[in-house]
């Protein structure tokens, strides 16, 4: 009677699990309805999980997109540019509470740091339209930067704009991220803010690019900045070759202008970057602008945006066969996540043709 | 429907008795004094990751009854296709580890072969399948398996151990009175591994909870509530994400609470207590 017991409680348990596993592999009718499914997969992991078909498509920064695309495993869908032309993406944030120090004040280190990255900007763009050696030594800082081949890595450039200004079209782009964000509920303040004008007004500091084309190379250091970047992303190449001492006569151009550079490891994300500017890890960081905009309204961490780093260099791609938009119609797309700009692109263009955008499983 | 009123009526009135009466006053004591000391220490640090319990509280209500825009489903939502996958996790483990764990228990040479296996893969967290499970078994497996991987070694070792401690007296007795090795597992060995199982089984439905974000950090089909409370924090929308926190609390009270439960019911019936 007793192990009897015992045996019924496992046979309704099997019977419950076997219920539960019936409900899990049940599958609704296709819909008729053009809807593109998204689920949230790192940039890192797209390529991979397109080649096993755990994902139809993806849609990420660069070298991610480049990745598979050189690899053969994918094909390019859409590039970033294509959807919106010259949009900005990553960018480089300050803390307030960092800049306001009169030490850093007093010997112009946001300006210096900007004026590197000016300086690093301006020898990629030149270098990409020369050629030459220091082209092969652009591709060869990138693949070791990014852990990724010289191809995938010229392939990658050719789709990313490099630039420092920011301008009233990078501020409506700015603005355009933030109302998205607002529509999509992620964001329901703007804290002190009236309007998203001026909230991006607030949080886009344009006087250090002026002051940065004032500032000289400096013999002596004048401060140490802690610099966080992304892991592997060719966006912020700029800081990549900024740290390059071979090309600047045995120093990194932080140190040519008289700033010592001290960076943690990398983040693996925005919002993670983010997290480290709260937690006061570090004073500047390059970083995608959606996280800087969700994060400073949402966790009130208080940045400033200095400068722009790229615009463009993201894309979506799919595997298998799907060479066009449409062959989506019914899959699933990975992003990096609902607060990364590449989300909104997708969500964005699929709505623009008419497609609904919904979360795999929904 | 009357002895069940009795019942009820019986377990109120314990509630009251002196011993019972003072346990419940420093239950809600401890529970007050731990929201007062996070309120107050909200209030005082002024940290957006840490906000007070009124806003926990008001997301919270509004997890359930506002539909996030971006996941296109509420808390509710959440929760089914997190317990399906949970639900589906556990019953795999609960399906391979108890009779492979019998199985282990009671024949040494199945121990022997199964043993040096188990114990590499013991070891290694779930959250290090995460992304080969994604790429092995997909978007709806993958997050199941990695479940699977947090409840399946506790219970295991519970059902081992279990088989192990049978009292040799008992397996003595069945054998003089003429018990064959399959009347000896049925009869001796399998209802008194049952509570062990139970206990394992607790074990294990904890654990379980504590793989929900890992198992839904990335491509959670349907959302759930480990990947709400990764995106909460990503986006910095602490409030929710607390909220989330406590929905897997709840989960996991429940469940745990319910197989306690029927661990007693269980041992009670089968005269193991």
């Amino acid at each position: 009677m007793k192990s009897t017991t015992a045996i019924a409680a496992v046979i309704i348990a099997v019977i419950a699990v076997l219920a539960v596993v019936a409900v899990a592999v049940w599958k609704p009718a296709p819909s008729e309805e053009k809807v593109i499914y998204w689920s949230a997969i790192a940039p890192v992991n797209q390529k991979a999980a397109i080649e096993a078909g755990t994902v139809d498509g993806g849609v990420s920064w660069e070298p991610y997109a480049s990745d598979s695309l050189v690899a053969g495993t994918a094909n390019a869908i859409k590039w970033s540019d294509e959807i919106w032309p010259h949009h900005p993406c990553c960018v480089i944030a300050v803390t307030k509470a960092y800049a306001d120090q009169p030490e850093v004040r007093e010997n112009d280190l946001i300006a210096r740091v900007v004026r590197a990255h000016i300086d690093a900007t301006n020898w990629i763009v030149e270098t990409i339209e020369e050629g030459g050696d220091n082209y092969s030594a652009l591709l060869a800082m990138g693949a070791e930067f990014s852990n990724r081949t010289n191809a995938v890595v010229e392939s990658a450039i050719g789709h990313i704009e490099f630039g420092y200004s920011i301008g009233s079209d990078t501020k409506a782009w700015f603005a355009n991220y933030t109302s998205m964000f607002a529509d999509l509920g992620q964001i329901t303040t703007l804290g002190e803010y009236a309007n998203v004008t001026a909230f991006v007004d607030g949080i886009v500091n344009t006087t250090y690019l002026d002051e940065a084309m004032t500032v000289e190379p400096s013999d002596t250091t004048l401060g140490t900045v802690r610099l966080g970047f992304l892991l592997g992303d060719l966006h912020q190449f700029a800081r990549v070759v900024a740290m390059e001492e071979s090309l600047w006569g045995g120093e990194t151009l932080f140190e040519k202008y008289g700033v010592e550079i001290a960076s943690p490891a990398p983040y693996g994300n925005g919002a993670f970057l983010m997290d480290g500017f709260g937690r006061g890890e570090i004073d500047v960081g390059y970083l995608g602008a959606p996280p800087a905009i969700l994060k400073r309204i949402n966790a009130n961490i208080q940045i400033e945006i200095v400068s722009l780093a790229n615009s463009e260099g993201s894309a979506i791609i799919a595997g298998g066969d799907i060479t066009t938009f449409d062959g989506l119609n019914g899959k699933t797309v990975a992003t990096p996540g609902p607060g990364s700009i590449q989300h909104l692109l997708l969500m964005f263009y699929a709505n623009e043709q008419g497609y609904k955008f919904k979360l795999k499983g929904t | 429907m009357s002895s069940l009123g009795t019942r009820a009526r019986k377990l109120f009135l314990a509630a009251f008795e002196p011993e019972n009466l003072k346990i419940l006053l420093m239950t809600v004591a401890s529970l007050i004094g731990f929201v007062v000391v996070w309120w107050l220490l909200a209030q005082w640090l002024g940290l957006s990751y840490l906000p007070g319990p009124d806003l926990v509280f008001t997301a919270f209500v509004g997890s359930f009854t506002t539909v996030d825009a971006s996941l296109g489903t509420n808390m509710l939502g959440n929760i089914a296709a997190s317990l399906q996958r949970f639900l589906l996790g556990f019953g795999l483990a609960f399906g391979v580890a108890v009779p492979l764990g019998l199985v282990m228990g009671f024949l040494r040479v199945a121990d022997r072969i199964a043993k040096p296996i188990v114990e590499i893969f013991r070891p290694i967290p779930p959250i290090a399948w995460v992304p080969v499970f994604l790429l092995i078994f997909q978007l709806f497996w993958g997050p199941v398996m990695v479940i699977f991987i947090g409840v399946f070694f506790p219970l295991l070792s519970n059902v081992i151990f279990g088989v192990k401690s049978v009292d040799p007296t008992l397996i003595d007795a069945a054998k003089t009175l003429g018990a064959d090795r399959l009347r000896l597992f049925g009869k001796v060995i399998f209802p008194y591994t049952v509570p062990f199982l139970m206990t394992g089984i607790t074990i294990g439905l904890g654990i379980g909870w504590m793989c929900i974000v890992a198992a839904e950090m990335i491509g959670a089909v349907g959302g759930g509530v480990g990947y709400y409370i990764y995106y909460m924090s990503m986006i910095g929308r602490f409030e929710y994400m607390y909220a989330g926190m406590a929905v897997i609390a709840i989960l996991g009270i429940l469940t745990v609470g319910l197989s306690r439960y029927v661990e007693r019911v269980l041992s009670r019936r089968m005269g193991m207590k």
